[in-house]
């Protein structure tokens, strides 16, 4: 059991590293200041230079995932006061949603049959674009391993908020609804987060996005045993 | 409502999504379903958004501070190591696919609705 004063030491640590870089970003506005990038990289620096051991650094870690859970249940209110242009498209959200969670999964099984990937590592990597409560019960299903799918739902969040914005301005994709679902089915919380950035729009679509692409995966669960 | 009270009803969905996850065996995490639950009872009007509006703002406006530390577990872990080019490349690639899978789908549809609109 980790002692309360180092608790505390790093919940500080933690909550100054996330304002120090939300001024950064505040101050000079530019892309790669996104404070999830610049206060994870400061914060793994100053555990290493104080050397926090990893086991206290993760007991202040799932006070924190408490909160994400609260966060959660939040989005519900930009979903009601988007609610209106949600109804409208349907259809749409339903359709894009689909799309994108069938490329993604397509490309991982493809990829993984090319590389001759090990079955483990290929269940842990199915569920990598959707919420990680629901990557794990879907990672379990089809045999993969808790840990890594964790690692790859999180790293593969972080890419994408990191190649998205650039791949739309790129390809000349303005549609708001395209961006903050795309957003949302690839990076589910983080994207949806990100789009929020955008706006009202995007972000309801970004959080429509990441409820609905973790009930179609497991729905789609039956047929994805079929790869494994 | 002040701010107690308004974190007291979202704690109370989450255990609620809690509750039912437990007993229904839900596929879906807790604060999912808390999270559908709280959005039909705003729209059945049970519950109304001034209610819970100014705290549910403030944690989706820091949201960002609740990834921070897992993904700063992650790196201090040691798991990293598993990450050889062909699992990059397949995060990648995979990445990339959902993405423009969903947006070119979702253009696709929106030009759609525009040359026959109903």
């Amino acid at each position: 059991m980790t002692e309360f004063s180092d608790l505390l030491f790093c919940l500080i640590l933690t909550i100054s590293t996330y304002l120090l870089s939300l001024l950064l970003y505040q101050k000079w506005l530019k892309p790669w200041l996104n404070p999830l990038f610049t206060a994870s990289t400061l914060l793994v620096v100053l555990l290493f230079l104080f050397q926090v051991p990893v086991d206290t650094y993760r007991d202040t870690s799932s006070l924190f995932s408490h909160l994400l859970q609260l966060a959660v249940v939040s989005l519900a209110v930009p979903l009601y006061k988007q609610w209106g242009l949600v109804k409208k498209n349907y259809k749409k959200i339903i359709t894009g949603v689909l799309a994108g969670t069938t490329f993604g999964v397509l490309a991982v099984v493809v990829l993984a049959h090319f590389f001759h990937l090990q079955q483990q590592l290929l269940a842990s990597l199915i569920p990598r674009s959707v919420t990680i409560p629901v990557a794990l019960t879907i990672s379990n299903e089809l045999g993969g391993i808790n840990s890594i799918t964790i690692l790859f739902v999180v790293i593969s969040a972080l890419m994408s908020v990191w190649i998205g914005p650039k791949l739309f301005i790129h390809l000349g994709i303005h549609s708001k609804s395209a961006k903050g679902l795309a957003m949302g089915t690839s990076a589910q919380m983080i994207g949806a987060n990100h789009s929020l950035f955008w706006g009202e729009e995007e972000g309801a679509m970004g959080s429509v996005a990441m409820t609905i692409s973790p009930l179609m995966l497991s729905l789609g669960l039956p047929l994805l045993t079929v790869f494994i | 409502m002040n701010w107690i009270l308004q974190l007291f009803v979202i704690i109370s969905f989450l255990l609620l999504g809690h509750g039912i996850v437990a007993f229904l065996s839900v596929p879906l995490p807790a604060s999912v379903v808390g999270m559908i639950l709280l959005f039909l009872f705003l729209l059945s009007g049970v519950i109304k958004i001034e209610w819970i509006e100014e705290i549910s703002s403030f944690q989706l406006k820091h949201l960002t501070l609740l990834f921070i530390p897992p993904i700063a577990t992650l790196f201090l872990s040691g798991f990293l190591e598993i990450l050889n080019w062909s699992i990059i490349l397949i995060l990648l690639v995979s990445s990339i696919s959902c993405l423009l899978g969903t947006a070119y789908t979702v253009e696709w549809y929106e030009k759609q609705k525009r040359r026959r609109p109903k």
